[in-house]
């Protein structure tokens, strides 16, 4: 309720963010230069960042402050997509930025960050409040934390949050190691494992799509929906990055974070509130109750597969094991399908497939749902025989061209009673043309104000770990024909049969 | 009685708008009519924009505006456009259509524009409502005051959930009005209101956290002889929000025409203003905050996006000075 005191004005003004200092560990890596920074400058352009805020910036370069605004200039200028880069917007959020040089395993480094930090404070007025962000290797992260506890940087008067990016962890052991070092310094409250695919506007469209109207949440069971399909294909390949890659493959790089949490997304039941832990607590159930596999269930519920060399719009491809710093005999998957079933009332044995890879046909996103058809075809073609019933597809495009679709069957215009499968379409950009906020810029900002929606939590993390392992350890156990697909397609034949074997085909999208 | 012009029957227009679309839809290739999902138009709509402006009036720049603001807020438009002439009655129908980058479908906002005389202004309610868009909202904007001043201007006020003036124009509504069609339960938006957001805004991100009775004294610079709309509402709503301070008006410099230039919050704030942008110090921090650019579609574009009562804007409207240009609308 507003008061007469009240100076802000929910209806017109951008959310309020408390000033802060920001603290990038890695600030000379490519994910600051491409994704923090361009993030942050436009959070500034639009005004959306408090007066005082401030970035410092650390990694083991020897660099002065200027250095590094300067270096943040070129970066920002370079990677800030769909806006315009202003020369005084620029100035002004330059201010804000330093930098401190320093080796993370060195823990003199992180008493000169507490005294860096503490002048920063003073000068920008930041009110105590530090988010550290680990833009580093995965295998920094613990330490960092350790490093930022031990010099007493991880309590204060103000708030001391930390974020840290994908994978976490390598398996479930892993996670559960790295999970109970960082509680050591931090409390849960304030760690936030950041999933990007969670900050994209469509996906967060998810709630409000089954939570905002009546109409959907009364189909969404197994009553009426036969299955799902969640499909994240990538039309290139590993792009410079087949050492990340060889080591990760496809199961842990897209299904146990990003497409475990969109299907939690799809599938979590309704929360009570829209408050953080209200919606991570409706995504851990769900995330719970996916099926564990036995081994011998695996070859039937998931399907590797790796491509190989081929052309693709006329040009040669390599196969993976021809990319630079993989392994010629790597048993890396590059495409994953699988099938999870999820164990309660409203999904029980509705099978959820989801796949994900490089280099099929085209980029592409999305939820396919796949309602039952009509129990009875009673419409005859025009020799009497009755027409085959279509079943309802509701599909969630992520990306690109986000928006929602529903396929439906449509009277032929004419005698007879000849039906048509036709869509209606949702789209996103038509009805809200104004730009969407990147999802770093959400995920940032929601930090900022203290808002976990969209983080991860331990226990979600754990339970997408529990569900990925048997497919982890049964595979380790196996040598791969591989490859068995080539580049433009979309993946080896054994996906096709996983589904056929339930009477289901993939969607082509 | 007035003479016998060509009628303007809503139900052919409304035909013409379906004609337009089918024609539109139709595949150019066979292999797109053999396409199941083939893709050609999407036809985008949230809402209907009842524009109100003067023939004389920039046409070029109303089209701009408004096919920025489609791609924001897809819309049936319809515009009229009020004329001296002795009898004008007629109407158009057209679509604006757009691809957005990197996508194949194209997007497409139904447009209907009539052209009317200050005289048959009390035909247009029976042409217009029809034409609207069920079951969305409707919003009228006026352009052009000088509409206001015909003798069945107040028919134009049902025709909208939404009404929007802009106090800044000459012949506007006096404030006192816009209080009376606030309490009538009509939503009432002013764009001399909404060029003042982007301010209020930073100033409530200065004084956040503040004790707010800590400030006691509050001045409004500005320039020209009597300070403009927005430089009143500004005053309004710090007096609603700082209760415990004067807040005065100050006229810096007798050239230009009543804009802001400057704001001092005692003790230790200071903003300047410039066209697009404030540079503000409070304490040891100075910087300068960028605005959106004033133009109709930006202000226009926020205001679509309210589409209920706005107790903020209208409790300033509440406490508002007496002032208007005179003569005003006639509502």
């Amino acid at each position: 309720m507003l008061t007469d005191l009240s100076l802000q004005d929910p209806l017109r003004f951008n959310r309020r963010t408390p000033p802060c200092a920001v603290v990038i560990f890695g600030a000379n890596g490519d994910l600051t230069k491409r994704k923090l920074m361009p993030a942050l400058y436009r959070l500034a352009f639009e005004g959306r960042l408090a007066p005082g805020f401030a970035v410092l910036g650390m990694s083991r370069t020897a660099m002065s402050d200027d250095d590094f605004r300067g270096q943040m200039r070129t970066s920002v200028a370079k990677y800030l997509e769909d806006s315009p880069f202003d020369e005084d917007v620029w100035r002004s959020f330059a201010q804000g930025l330093y930098y401190t040089a320093g080796d993370v395993m060195d823990s003199e480094a992180y008493q000169r960050l507490g005294t860096r930090l503490a002048q920063i404070g003073h000068e920008r007025q930041t009110g105590g409040n530090v988010l550290f962000y680990l833009s580093t290797s995965p295998s920094q992260y613990a330490t960092i934390a350790e490093g930022v506890g031990a010099a007493g940087l991880a309590r204060s008067l103000g708030w001391r949050r930390i974020i840290i990016e994908k994978p976490f962890g390598h398996d479930l052991d892993s996670a559960k190691e790295l999970n109970f070092r960082l509680q050591q310094v931090f409390d849960e409250s304030d760690i936030y494992r950041i999933d990007h695919y969670l900050g994209k506007e469509t996906v967060q469209n998810i709630l409000a799509f089954r939570f905002g109207n009546g109409i959907f949440e009364p189909l969404w069971n197994r009553r009426y929906v036969d299955h799902v399909q969640i499909t994240a294909a990538e039309s290139i390949g590993v792009e410079g990055r087949g050492g990340y890659y060889q080591e990760a493959g496809a199961l842990r790089d897209m299904i146990q974070n990003h497409l475990l949490q969109v299907m939690a997304t799809v599938a979590m039941e309704p929360s009570a509130t829209f408050s953080p832990d209200a919606v991570r607590d409706e995504r851990a159930k769900l995330l719970r109750s996916i099926r564990v596999m036995k081994p011998e269930e695996v070859p039937a519920n998931a399907v590797a597969g790796q491509y190989g060399p081929g052309r693709v719009g006329g040009q040669p491809v390599p196969g993976f094991r021809e990319e630079k710093g993989v392994d010629p005999e790597s048993q890396t998957e590059t495409y994953v399908a699988a099938t999870f079933f999820v164990e309660n009332w409203r999904w029980a044995k509705v099978p959820f497939y989801i796949r994900t890879g490089k280099h099929l046909p085209k980029r592409v996103s999305e939820i396919a749902i796949r309602f039952r058809s009509a129990p009875l075809a009673v419409f005859r073609n025009t020799q009497g025989e009755n027409t085959e019933t279509v079943p309802n597809l509701l599909i969630l495009r992520i990306q690109p061209e986000e928006g929602i679709s529903l396929k439906f069957v449509s009277k032929r215009p004419g005698a007879g009673m000849t039906l048509r499968p036709v869509s209606m379409d949702f789209n996103y950009g038509s009805s809200f043309g104004e730009r969407s906020p990147s999802a770093y810029e959400t995920l940032l900002l929601d930090a900022i104000s203290g808002d976990a929606t969209l983080y991860t939590r331990q226990d979600m993390v754990e339970a997408s770990w529990t569900a990925v392992t048997p497919i982890l350890d049964y595979w380790r156990t196996q040598k791969f024909a591989f490859p068995n697909y080539a580049p433009g397609t979309w993946g080896p034949a054994a996906a096709d049969e996983l589904l056929a074997r339930q009477g289901h085909q993939w969607r082509r999208p | 009685m007035t003479p016998a012009l060509p009628a303007v029957k809503p139900d052919r227009l409304l035909h013409e708008l379906a004609e337009l679309w089918t024609t539109m839809g139709k595949p150019s290739t066979e292999a797109d009519a053999d396409a199941v999902e083939s893709r050609g138009i999407l036809r985008a709509c949230s809402l209907t924009l009842i524009v109100i402006t003067d023939e004389r009036d920039d046409a070029m720049a109303l089209a701009e505006t408004l096919a920025h603001l489609m791609r924001e807020h897809p819309c049936r438009a319809i515009v009229v456009r009020v004329s001296d002439a002795a009898e004008t009655l007629s109407a158009r129908v057209f679509a604006q259509c757009w691809k957005p980058f990197g996508q194949s479908i194209q997007i497409c906002c139904e447009q209907v524009e009539l052209t009317v005389s200050l005289g048959r202004i009390a035909d247009i309610p029976s042409i217009v409502s029809p034409l609207a868009a069920p079951d969305l909202p409707r919003v009228v904007w006026f352009r052009s005051a000088s509409v206001g001043q015909a003798a069945d201007a107040g028919a134009l006020l049902d025709l909208g959930d939404k009404l929007i003036f802009d106090s800044a124009l000459k012949g506007a509504p006096a404030f006192a009005d816009l209080r009376s069609l606030a309490a009538s339960n009509l939503i009432v938006g002013d764009l001399a209101w909404t060029r003042i957001t982007k301010l209020r805004e930073l100033i409530a991100q200065l004084l956040d956290g503040h004790d707010l009775r800590q400030h006691s004294e509050v001045v409004i610079g500005y320039s020209g002889g009597d300070a403009g709309p927005e430089a009143r509402y500004l005053q309004a709503w710090l007096r609603n929000v700082l209760q415990h301070a004067s807040v005065d008006l100050r006229r810096l410099d007798a050239e230009g025409c009543g804009q802001m230039k400057s704001l001092r919050i005692e003790p230790d704030l200071d903003i300047r203003l410039q066209s697009n942008c404030a540079e503000y110090k409070s304490g040891i921090l100075s910087q300068r905050a960028n605005f959106a650019d004033g133009s109709d579609f930006t202000l226009l574009s926020e205001e679509l996006k309210i589409m209920q009562h706005d107790p903020v804007y209208e409790r300033a409207l509440y406490r508002m000075t007496p002032w208007t240009h005179a003569p005003g609308m006639q509502f």
